[in-house]
């Protein structure tokens, strides 16, 4: 008599856990959270803060820039963006174009404007981050951006 | 589906051995988006082989793709890796990473959104 009802709670379970999947492509349920991420990056950059920065990402976190190495991990990500703070940057606007979430992944198309302190804007780009929920908060996990200019 | 993933990567690397722009282009989603360094986002198969032939025409003649991390997620694959680009003497004209993001359409996997960058150094 107790398989019946042990059945469905597997069914159910089962369900429950491929809900996620069956949303896939329907951002609904990240977007929000995401962007919330988004304009904590924006704001730890106008701060000027390399490790609020880095806390954006995963602890396997990895930044792929362009015209340098693969930096992986929050210490190399720190320096990384304390490099570029002390180069001049001084914000950052990012805006998602596309937004896909696949459960603990979400992956984001997205355009990026760069500006030095007195507004000038430094560059203008596109992004795309792979996204993982660690320690249920959504995080950068891989990210890769380039530039829209014509290189010089 | 990591098999049939390389397999559309070593198509892509063939490609661009024979030179063929509209054959490059095929490796894209009818949706299909190359978002180039130094450059716009190229939409579709006709902005996108020409896209490729600029590339072409500017020298390159070869190719290496390697994956790095593949993430699949039903129909949709999310792939990290590495590229070199060769010139026809074999001159390594540039390296770098790459992100693709797969969709399976009409049941084969296409590249949907293709980024790439750099690891070398802006030149002086």
């Amino acid at each position: 008599m107790k398989t019946l009802p042990l059945a469905i709670a597997a069914l159910l379970a089962f369900s429950t856990v491929t809900v996620p999947a069956a949303m896939a492509g329907n951002h609904s349920g990240a977007k929000a959270a995401i962007e919330a991420v988004d304009a904590e990056f924006e704001a730890a950059l106008s701060a000027g803060s390399a490790s609020r920065l880095a806390a954006v990402y995963t602890k396997d976190g990895q930044a792929l820039p362009p015209n340098g190495p693969v930096v992986s991990g929050r210490e190399a990500l720190e320096t990384f963006w304390q490099g570029a703070v002390d180069a001049g940057l001084a914000s950052v606007e990012l805006e998602t174009v596309e937004l896909e979430e696949f459960g603990d992944s979400a992956v984001q198309v997205g355009r990026y404007t760069l500006r030095a302190a007195d507004g000038t804007t430094a560059d203008v780009g596109k992004l795309m981050i792979l996204w993982k929920k660690e320690e249920g908060e959504w995080r950068w996990h891989r990210d890769i951006w380039n530039s829209s200019k014509p290189a010089k | 589906m990591r098999e049939d993933i390389e397999a559309v990567d070593r198509q892509f690397e063939a490609e661009m051995r024979a030179r063929n722009a509209s054959g490059l282009a095929a490796i894209y989603t009818a949706a299909g988006q190359a978002l180039p360094p130094n450059s716009a986002t190229v939409s579709g198969h006709t902005d996108i082989a020409a896209f490729w032939q600029g590339a072409i025409d500017m020298g390159i003649a070869e190719v290496e793709l390697k994956t790095l991390e593949l993430e699949e997620f039903g129909d949709t694959a999310i792939q990290v890796g590495h590229f070199a680009l060769k010139t026809a003497e074999g001159t390594l004209a540039d390296n770098g990473k790459y992100i693709v993001i797969w969709k399976r359409e009409k049941g084969a996997w296409k590249w949907h959104r293709d980024i790439w960058n750099s690891s070398n150094p802006v030149a002086q």
